[in-house]
Parts: C-alpha cells; structure tokens; sequence
C-alpha cells in the first residue's frame, strides 16, 4: 500500500493504492490522523487505486472520520471501485461516509463544510 | 453435523437466519471414508502474522479460480477469510506472530467450505455475537462481514484447544 498527500484548492488529498488490510491499515491510520488536526479538518482520500480493504481499513477510515467531525470539519471519500464499494455496503458504511464518485465532487462538497 | 436449517446440540440463534453452533464432540472436516471424489481439496498452514494477509488471499483466490463460484460471491469469501484471521491474530493469539492457523479448502460441486484452525484462546460466546453494523465505532465489523460474506459460519468450540471455524459458500446454482 501507498499514500500520497497533494492539496487542491486548499484542501489535502491522500491519494491511497495498494490493499489496505492487517498489516498496512496502521501505516494509513499514521497518516490520517498525521494530515487531520484542529487546524486541517477538511480531507479528501482518494481510494480509486485500492484493490481491497478489509475491516482494519475500514476502521481505520471511521477513526479518521471522527478525528475530522471532532475537529468540525470532514472527511470524504471518492472514486471507489465497485468491488469496494461493495464492501462499504456489506459493513454498511454507505450511507455514513461522504462517498462522491469523482474527486472533484468530493472537493466541491468539503468546500461548502466548515474546517481549516 | 447439522444441516442448514437445523440446530445443532447447544448451538445459540443470533437473530432469525443467523445460527452459530457449538459441536459437542469433535468433529473432522473431511472424513476420507466418506468423502465425495469429486471434491478437490487443498491445506494451507501459516503463522498468525498480519503480513501473511496477502499471500494468503492469493492462495484463496487461486484456489477459488477452479471452482465454479462467480467473482463476487469469491471476493466475498476472500473478505471472510481474512477476517476471520484477523481475529485468530488479534484476539485467539493476541497478536503473537508465531502462532499456528491451518486453513483447509474444499471445493464441493455445490459449495465451497473453508475451516480455519487455531490453537490459541478461544472466543467467548459474547465474542461472537455480531454487533449492530450502524454504530459508528472503528472497530467490530469483522464478525458482521464474515456472517454477510459467507452463507455459513461455525464455530467449533469444543476442541481441547483452540477454535475452528467452518465457512460455507454456496454455488450460484444451488443456491
């Protein structure tokens, strides 16, 4: 797994690839909660290049989301595979996250929530 | 051995379709005197260490490139493998990475079993009962993704020591 930070229009993008699972899902969590603070709370992650995630990441990623809420701000998630889509609806986690099918969607939602 | 539908001695109904069962007395996933010849079968043994979650869906999806079952119901049993060694990681061998798990797969013509072995501490039945997958909470999602991604999970507690955990997965056509 690989993830690399960007910012677009003034708000950071983790670009996530690879499988994110037992033994990478601590390296992402590292850099969630790296990129997430009082003064960042707005974050856009990328997921387009993950070939599969298990609970580890999905915890992960619900961790970040509430690091993101706990500071006002938001997390959004886009450019799922179908594959990973499906398993955001098989934990139902579809309907908690912000899921936007292109980037820019994602950016134009965070853009209209508060946070730094 | 229970059939679907039916309760095994002592087995614990977690919600209307779901039944978790306890065998009584140990029971052996493939009896060779018995056994179908058309079932192809394979083993796997590695150690409770997160960094053989890949290799070993890998091995899973090789396995189950044979066997008939579409891709999605595969990736789904794939996601339930390796949730469940997540928990012989995390919970049976509390993170030790030197832990004994033997997977053995069979591929029946009409469904695809998968038993997961451990000799680490067993769960408890609090630990099996699968959580409301609405709460927002990082963890425990693992137990809810195994019963939504096999058509069948159970845990034998019985053994002297450890767990096994038998997961079934039918085919489209017996289903």
């Amino acid at each position: 797994m690989k993830v690399e930070q960007r910012t677009v229009k003034g708000i950071p993008v983790l670009d996530v690839s690879g499988d994110v699972d037992l033994s990478t899902s601590p390296d992402l969590r590292r850099r969630l909660l790296e990129t997430l603070g009082p003064a960042s709370s707005r974050l856009v992650v990328n997921l387009e290049d993950v070939s599969y995630m298990d609970s580890s990441g999905l915890a992960t990623l619900v961790e970040a989301f509430q690091s993101a809420r706990g500071h006002h701000g938001n997390l959004a998630l886009c450019c799922l595979s179908q594959r990973l889509r499906r398993i955001f609806e098989l934990a139902r986690l579809d309907s908690v996250f912000p899921i936007h099918e292109v980037e820019s969607d994602a950016l134009a939602f965070l853009a209209e929530e508060p946070g730094g | 051995m229970a059939r679907m539908g039916e309760e095994a001695p002592g087995a614990l109904r977690f919600g209307q379709d779901r039944v978790v069962e306890w065998y009584h007395s140990s029971h052996s996933v493939v009896d060779p005197s018995t056994a179908d010849p058309g079932t192809r079968r394979r083993s796997l043994r590695l150690q409770s260490d997160p960094q053989e979650s890949r290799g070993l869906r890998d091995r899973i999806r090789a396995f189950l490139a044979d066997s008939g079952l579409g891709e999605q119901d595969g990736e789904d049993l794939v996601l339930a493998v390796q949730e469940a060694f997540t928990n012989i990681v995390r919970h049976a061998y509390d993170g030790a990475v030197d832990g004994e798990v033997e997977i053995r797969l069979e591929d029946h013509p009409e469904h695809v079993e998968i038993v997961l072995r451990d000799w680490g501490r067993k769960p408890g039945p609090e630990d099996l009962a699968p959580r409301e997958p609405e709460e927002l909470r990082p963890g425990g999602r693992g137990l809810h993704l195994i019963h939504r991604c096999a058509d069948r999970a159970e845990w034998d507690l019985s053994l002297e020591e450890g767990t096994s955990l038998r997961l079934v997965k039918n085919k489209e056509a017996a289903k």
